[in-house]
This record gives structure tokens, C-alpha cells and sequence, in this order.
């Protein structure tokens, strides 16, 4: 178990740091709006999230994600590997 | 892109992704229903999912982007249980980081979920005759990451048509597509890779029957 959270903390860590080194780099999802607002400039955005994490936030709950990922892969396929994956569930 | 999509689209994509993410559901209970070892296969699947996912790649031409991580889970379970793990990672980056968004969740599971893998199932079953198991993965995630920007771009053209007619949409689609096309076709690549290198592992720990992939047990 502390082998699949070491795996995700490291994960996580660098998810972190590609999402944040990548800060000044536009996500192609923002070009995206941005082509929408070029063609049509009266479109009225009709629904806007009800909360948005700060940049760094959103670096770190992708990093979450990732970690959270990470780890149960991890978990899953250690099952797999010791055959523990025959077993019942735990 | 919340709020971008106009309503009338958001409802369509909604209403036509539906069928598919309860189909999905479906399939996907009762592979985890299965065995132990096919319930930590899906787990390993969409963990993938989770992980590629949640990664934000600079790419070529100063911009980043995301892959799909979906490429595995084509291979190992079909588009039926893609369509519905992909509905929980969408669903996870749209609550908690305003990422794709509530709006444009029906679309983005219609690309991601349905056509997208769909393709990349087509193509792994046309080619896995002819490659090995590995080549055949990395053509099914590379093509998978593809086509779900590439429908990501036709339903932008849609709801944003350069005029009136199909030449209209097939205009804008275009434009749409252009937008990303460089960033995605290397991260496409990179999919394939990360897919193939999974599944090669998988088959090193025993875990997997070459002849059953693809289909959801």
C-alpha cells in the first residue's frame, strides 16, 4: 500500500508541475472559445460554472486526479499480478 | 467551455449521448460482475482513464492539451463501458474544476465516450488481424484521441456554422479542427505509446486472453 501511495504522490507531483509549467501555454480548449468569440463576437455565453478553482487549484485537483488514478492502478494491478485478483474481494 | 454550447446542442448531444452511457452502464456492471480478475482489469482501465486525463501536455505550436486515456479501455472492455467510465471522469473535471463543463457534458461524452472510441475500436479490430497485440493498441489510442477532437471539432462547426449550408458547417468544422490538430496528432501519438506499453504489461502478468479483447465479457 505505501508503494501505490508513494506511485501517486509522485504522480501527482508531476502532474502538478506539467500543469503549472504549462501555465502561459493556451489550452487548446481556450483557442476553442476563443475561435467561437472570433466568429461570432454577439454569441452570449448562456451558462458560466458556478465555481472555478484559481489556477494553481485546478493544477492541484488535476494532480489529485492523477495521484487518485495513480494509486489505484497501482492497487489493481498489484491484484492482477499476485493472482489476488481470483481472490474474493477484500 | 461552459455556457458555449448553444442550448439547443447541449440538449441534442445529451439526448443521443444517453442511450449509449445506459448501455455502457449496463455492460460495465456486469464485467465487474464477471470475476475478480475482469472486475481489476476494468479497474486498471479506467484508473488509466483517470490518470491520462487528468494530465495537461504542453504540446507543439506553444499550446497543451489533454489525452483521452481511453485508448486501453477500448481495447480491453469496447466503446459500451468506455462511454460510461468516460462519463465519470467528465463529469469529476466539470464539478470540481470547472474543466469542459455541466453544459457541454453530453457533447464531450458523445467525443470522448462514443464515436471516439467507437473508431478506435473499428480500427483495432481492422488492424489487430494483421499486427500484434501492442500495434494494434497503439493504432486504437492514437485513433481514439484523434477522432474525439475530431468530433469535438464537427460539433463546434455545428453549432457555430460559417453559413447556412453543410459547406457552411464543413467550413467551420474545419477551422475548428485546425485549432487542434498540431496540438493533439503528437499527444495522439503519446497515447498510443502509454496504451501499448500498458497492455504489453498486462499480457507479461498472464492477465489477458489475446482472443477476448475488445468485446465487453
Amino acid at each position: 500500500m505505501r508503494r501505490h501511495l508513494l506511485l501517486g504522490v509522485i504522480v501527482a507531483l508531476a502532474v502538478f508541475l506539467l500543469a503549472t509549467a504549462g501555465g502561459n501555454l493556451a489550452g487548446t480548449d481556450g483557442q476553442a472559445v476563443a475561435e467561437i468569440e472570433d466568429r461570432t463576437p454577439a454569441y452570449d455565453r448562456w451558462a458560466a460554472p458556478v465555481w472555478a478553482p484559481a489556477p494553481t487549484g485546478e493544477a492541484l485537483l488535476f494532480a489529485l486526479q492523477g495521484g487518485v488514478g495513480a494509486v489505484l492502478l497501482g492497487h489493481y494491478l498489484d491484484r492482477l499480478r499476485t493472482g489476488d485478483g481470483d481472490a474474493p474481494d477484500a | 467551455m461552459e455556457g458555449f454550447l448553444p442550448p439547443v446542442w447541449a440538449v441534442v448531444w445529451t439526448v443521443l449521448a444517453f442511450p449509449f452511457v445506459a448501455y455502457g452502464a449496463r455492460r460495465t456492471l456486469s464485467a465487474v460482475r464477471t470475476d475478480a480478475r475482469t472486475k481489476a482489469l476494468v479497474a486498471v482501465a479506467a484508473a488509466f482513464v483517470f490518470v491520462l486525463s487528468a494530465l495537461k501536455l504542453p504540446s507543439v505550436a506553444g499550446s497543451s492539451s489533454h489525452p483521452t486515456g481511453t485508448g486501453l479501455m477500448v481495447v480491453l472492455f469496447g466503446p459500451a463501458v468506455t462511454a460510461f467510465v468516460s462519463v465519470i471522469v467528465l463529469l469529476y473535471q466539470a464539478v470540481l474544476l470547472a474543466h469542459g463543463g455541466l453544459t457541454t457534458l453530453g457533447a464531450n461524452v458523445f467525443s470522448m465516450g462514443i464515436v471516439g472510441p467507437f473508431v478506435g475500436w473499428v480500427a483495432y479490430r481492422a488492424v489487430r488481424p494483421r499486427l500484434s497485440l501492442e500495434r494494434a493498441t497503439f493504432v486504437a489510442a492514437a485513433v481514439t484521441d484523434w477522432t474525439t477532437y475530431l468530433v469535438t471539432s464537427v460539433q463546434l462547426g455545428m453549432a457555430f456554422p460559417a453559413g447556412g449550408d453543410p459547406a457552411g458547417v464543413l467550413a467551420a468544422a474545419l477551422d475548428f479542427a485546425a485549432v487542434f490538430t498540431v496540438t493533439q496528432l503528437p499527444i495522439g501519438v503519446l497515447e498510443g505509446l502509454l496504451a501499448a506499453a500498458m497492455v504489453g504489461y498486462l499480457c507479461r502478468l498472464d492477465t489477458l486472453d489475446g482472443t477476448r479483447l475488445g468485446v465487453a465479457s
